[in-house]
């Protein structure tokens, strides 16, 4: 169950492409962002936009250990 | 009545006058209606066209040689020629004048030739050689019509 | 599908003609429309403008400032005059419009209050005495001359009740109230719920209107900033490891001739032009290589065979029987034109031949008439014809007897001696000589015969019939001309130099076709061994990297950011051609439900560039030519059709939504507006004569009822009204009032009304 504020139109189209639920479950929130960010005056600095998307990365997508034989 | 003989003064004559080289130009140019024509044909349009003008005969130069034979003319030129004669003097009896009814002809010809030849050489812009006679002949034609009204 | 939307109430105080504070409740879309109407300049439109310039700080609405004319402007102060006259000087005074709006189960409290201090007021005086209030200039908010307003106190402030809250609270904290407006009803999407009937012919002017329209309310907007976003994501920093940036660098350069991609990521193309069909087309050019360029090599492979086909068919049709049927019209015509031309040859001879000989009579008509006239007089005095008075005078000396009698003959026979003989022979000798006059009399037949009597005819036959003649031949052989000319153009599209000219481009595609295909394969095996260059590299960067820490980072971002950004890209395009063509489709059968006279247009397109085209039966672009009626019923196909795919939920307000519209098309709103958006809050702001007169009639539409608008929608929908009233006497003369309203019958005017509730 998805948030209410992603279009459902936007949510189904993706869940079509993305098979991975990490994934899917990382673009909402990154959609999310995006859209706090139309909702703030300016353009979201850049170092602002890494930071955030860092988060998220490291959130989702945790750098395996060196030696794991689940690396990609 | 005998078919006269016609003296005419040389001044028809081809290539030996002003007149004489213009005679032959309408003659033989592409851009003159009397292409092909005889000599005798053009004398008696100018004559006829000079007496329809109301242009007074003038009597042309009488130098050198030269006639043209009664043969020349059909029966109907000579009848224009007499019907002229007639016209111009008033008395029938001219008709058996010969030489009269020709210096009359030959009057009203001379009188009657320039302008007949300026018309056709230097013609209105877009006339064919047919339309200057037909304009000719318009023009001559309203100016009875004119009359009679 | 967001949540559902509406306007609860909007209370206005001291906000342009609106002295004092004034609410108005709306309905929800459950209990039906609410319709608020008011005569021309009472202030409708600047209901409109109050909820703009609450929830926006803007006023789009009604008349604006004319540029250059700074000092003479022609919009209104947002302070009441009355208020502000009634103020005392320096004291301060405020306006404010407050509007509750409920999203979901959160009700939002939304009020803007403009404060100022008024000092001594600034008038210009004009050359009869009176004055003119000065308005402030540089201000956001108009505000009279004299007057400054007080950015401390002014405000913009969001309150909000959730379910469970007992009171409204404050929510600065939590966001910014312009951020958190944006996020109820978006600023740059007001244009598509708050709709001024009147000023909607810009509307289609601009495709960045569409674009804003269908893509920011879908969200696709999102899609496009999160994918820009991703790609400088994606940007693997150079200079951390050289082999690593070598190997990297190769494999990109797999990927890029493969996609056609110069280093930067964008298309690359080469300097070849696309083979098309039709000259009349743009030229186009080949991507560089890879699959884009093997695509296009196949599309026009597909093209060429076509083409083939297509020469095949006309090569067959060329060697039909037309073609014999032509060659025998030609050899007929030329034969007619040949008869043609002698004729008129020969009609021109007689023609010229007739100017020649047969003026001269016209010329001397004249003097043949007066010829014949003489004669013939001498004829009637019997002096002719003479040869008739010789042979008289012969037979008589032959006779030997005169007529009377006496004799003629002489007594001897070597002279006469006869007095009598002697008469007639000397009479004989006279006329001798003479006989030239009667070829007169033969002269005088031929004239009256050829000429004078039958003058007419005579010109008639030599010139009139010959001219007619000759001008017919003329026509005549012009026409056979111009036939022949045109069974020459049918032979030449028919004969044997086009049909070569054809074969020749047929055996050209077969080569080229070919030579395609080559390329094609080439093109094949390249990818092939590309990928098999790109596998081979991946493998020898993956040990290089597993052996750096910070290299291993750095490209487990970049790959999961690589991947992430091509789901959104594959996301978005594909997302942006189906919301656009749903849009398209929607907005073009409601459209044509709402129009009366829907035969008109043809097609309605949105392409991809989100350029409008709205064509008539001579597919001619009428976007840009539309009525305001017209106007305004495609805008609201397209608000509605906007809501479909999206699910995109707001109030719509409509101001003056049937002004311009004509009869049949006031009855469709009448009838089918209640159903449409069926789920949002409609709120009508109407002039009376538009809402309780009745339809104009309409001779495209003779069947329309004789009914106001107002009783279409009554018997489809609930119904709350409201009437702006102004006052027209005391202290608040010039200012409105909103009241609740009834729609009534009057009987004694026989016409439905609005009236006030006493």
């Amino acid at each position: 169950m998805y948030s209410t504020d992603i279009s459902n139109k936007i949510m189904e189209k993706l869940e079509q492409i993305v098979e991975d639920r990490n994934e899917l479950n990382m673009i909402v929130e990154l959609l999310r962002t995006e859209k706090r960010y139309t909702h703030e005056s300016g353009d979201t600095p850049h170092t602002v936009v890494k930071q955030d998307f860092q988060l998220l990365l490291d959130k989702y997508f945790k750098l395996p250990p060196k030696d794991s034989d689940n690396e990609r | 009545m005998s078919d006269f003989d016609i003296k005419f003064g040389p001044w028809l004559n081809y290539g030996k006058s002003k007149i004489g080289t213009e005679m032959e130009e309408l003659t033989t140019k592409p851009w003159s209606p009397f292409n092909g024509c005889d000599i005798a044909q053009i004398f008696i349009y100018c004559m006829a066209y000079a007496f329809a003008k109301g242009k007074i005969p003038k009597k042309p130069p009488s130098s050198g040689g030269g006639s043209m034979p009664a043969s020349a003319f059909k029966r109907d030129m000579r009848d224009f020629m007499k019907a002229l004669a007639v016209a111009h003097t008033k008395d029938l009896n001219v008709m058996a004048d010969p030489k009269k009814v020709v210096q009359v002809a030959e009057g009203y010809a001379f009188a009657g030739f320039p302008e007949v030849y300026n018309r056709i050489k230097y013609p209105e812009k877009d006339s064919t050689t047919k339309s200057i006679l037909e304009s000719i002949l318009q023009e001559i034609e309203s100016a009875h019509n004119r009359k009679e009204t | 599908m967001s949540d559902k939307i509406r306007i609860n109430s909007i209370e206005l105080q001291n906000y342009r003609q609106y002295y004092g504070k004034h609410k108005v409740e709306l309905s929800s879309r459950d209990e039906g429309f609410t319709v608020i109407a008011g005569k021309n300049g009472e202030g409708k439109s600047n209901l409109l403008n109050a909820i703009s310039w609450c929830l926006y700080q803007q006023e789009p609405h009604g008349m604006k400032d004319l540029p250059g004319h700074r000092h003479e402007n022609m919009s209104l102060p947002v302070i009441n005059n009355r208020y502000i006259t009634e103020l005392d000087e320096e004291k301060r005074g405020n306006t404010s419009v407050k509007i509750w709006i409920e999203k979901g189960d959160t009700i939002y409290s939304i009020s803007r209050v403009l404060t100022v201090i008024k000092h001594k007021l600034e008038f210009k005086y004009l050359d009869d005495g009176k004055k003119v209030l000065r308005i402030a200039q540089d201000a956001v908010d108009k505000v009279p001359q004299g007057c400054e307003v007080i950015p401390e106190q002014s405000n913009f402030v969001i309150k909000k009740k959730g379910p469970q809250d007992v009171d409204f609270a404050d929510t600065y904290k939590d966001r910014y109230p312009n951020a958190l407006m944006d996020e109820i009803l978006p600023k740059n999407l007001s244009k598509y719920f708050l709709l001024d009937g009147e000023f909607l012919e810009g509307f289609w002017k601009d495709s960045k209107t569409i674009q804003t329209g269908i893509e920011q309310i879908s969200q696709l907007h999102l899609l496009n900033s999160l994918e820009t976003h991703l790609v400088e994501m994606c940007i693997l920093p150079k200079g951390v490891d050289r082999k690593t940036d070598t190997l990297t660098t190769r494999i990109n350069q797999t990927l890029w001739e493969e996609k056609s991609l110069d280093e930067y990521g964008n298309e690359k193309w080469s300097q070849e032009l696309r083979w098309k069909s039709d000259m009349n087309e743009k030229d186009t050019y080949y991507h560089a290589s890879g699959k884009p360029l093997m695509d296009e090599l196949e599309e026009d492979i597909s093209n060429m065979e076509e083409r083939i086909t297509n020469i095949s068919v006309i090569i067959g049709d060329s060697n039909s029987t037309n073609m014999r049927q032509l060659k025998q019209n030609k050899i007929d015509t030329e034969s007619a034109i040949s008869k043609e031309k002698e004729n008129m040859e020969e009609t021109g001879k007689k023609y010229s031949y007739n100017l020649i000989t047969k003026s001269p009579y016209v010329f001397l008509k004249d003097a043949i008439e007066d010829s014949v006239c003489t004669i013939e007089k001498r004829m009637a005095a019997g002096d002719l014809p003479i040869r008739q008075r010789r042979q008289f005078a012969d037979d008589l000396l032959k006779r030997n007897t005169c007529i009377c009698g006496e004799s003629l003959a002489s007594d001897t026979d070597d002279h006469n001696t006869n007095k009598r003989r002697s008469n007639i022979e000397g009479y004989k000798n006279k006329i001798i000589g003479a006989d030239d006059l009667d070829a007169a009399v033969d002269m005088k037949y031929d004239f009256n015969h050829d000429f004078v009597n039958c003058y007419d005819d005579f010109l008639k036959n030599n010139f009139g019939k010959p001219r007619i003649q000759l001008a017919e031949s003329t026509k005549e052989y012009q026409r056979l001309t111009e036939v022949l000319r045109w069974i020459n153009t049918q032979l030449k599209d028919h004969d044997g130099t086009k049909t070569q000219e054809l074969i020749n481009e047929q055996e050209y595609l077969v080569q080229e076709i070919q030579k395609m295909r080559e390329r094609i394969s080439s093109i094949k095996i390249k990818i092939n061994q590309n990928s098999n260059t790109r596998s081979n590299l991946k493998i020898e960067l993956d040990k290089v990297r597993k052996k750096n820490e910070k290299i291993r980072k750095l490209v487990h971002g970049y790959e999961t950011w690589t991947r992430i950004k091509d789901h959104i890209h594959e996301a978005y395009e594909e997302l942006k051609k189906d919301i656009r063509l749903e849009v398209q489709n929607n907005t073009w059968k409601n459209f044509n439900e709402l129009l009366s006279n829907p035969s008109e247009f043809n097609h309605f397109t949105i392409d991809s560039d989100y350029a409008v085209y709205l064509l008539d039966k001579h597919d001619i672009n009428k976007i840009r030519n539309l009525s305001a009626g017209q106007s305004l019923i495609l805008t609201l196909a397209f608000v509605a059709a906007l809501r479909e795919p999206t699910g995109y939920r707001f109030p719509l307000v409509v101001d003056s939504p049937l002004g311009k519209i004509d009869g049949g098309n006031r009855y469709n709103i009448g009838t089918r507006l209640p159903e449409y958006l069926p789920d949002e809050q409609l709120t009508l702001l109407v002039t009376d004569t538009e809402y309780t007169a009745n339809l104009p009639p309409d001779t495209e539409h003779p069947n329309i009822p004789d009914t106001p608008v107002a009783k279409l929608l009554d018997t489809k929908i609930g119904l709350k009204h409201f009437m702006i009233k102004k006052d027209k006497d005391g202290p608040n003369t010039g200012n409105s009032n909103i009241l609740p309203a009834e729609l009534k019958f009057d009987k004694d005017r026989k016409a439905w009304l609005l009236s006030v509730d006493v």
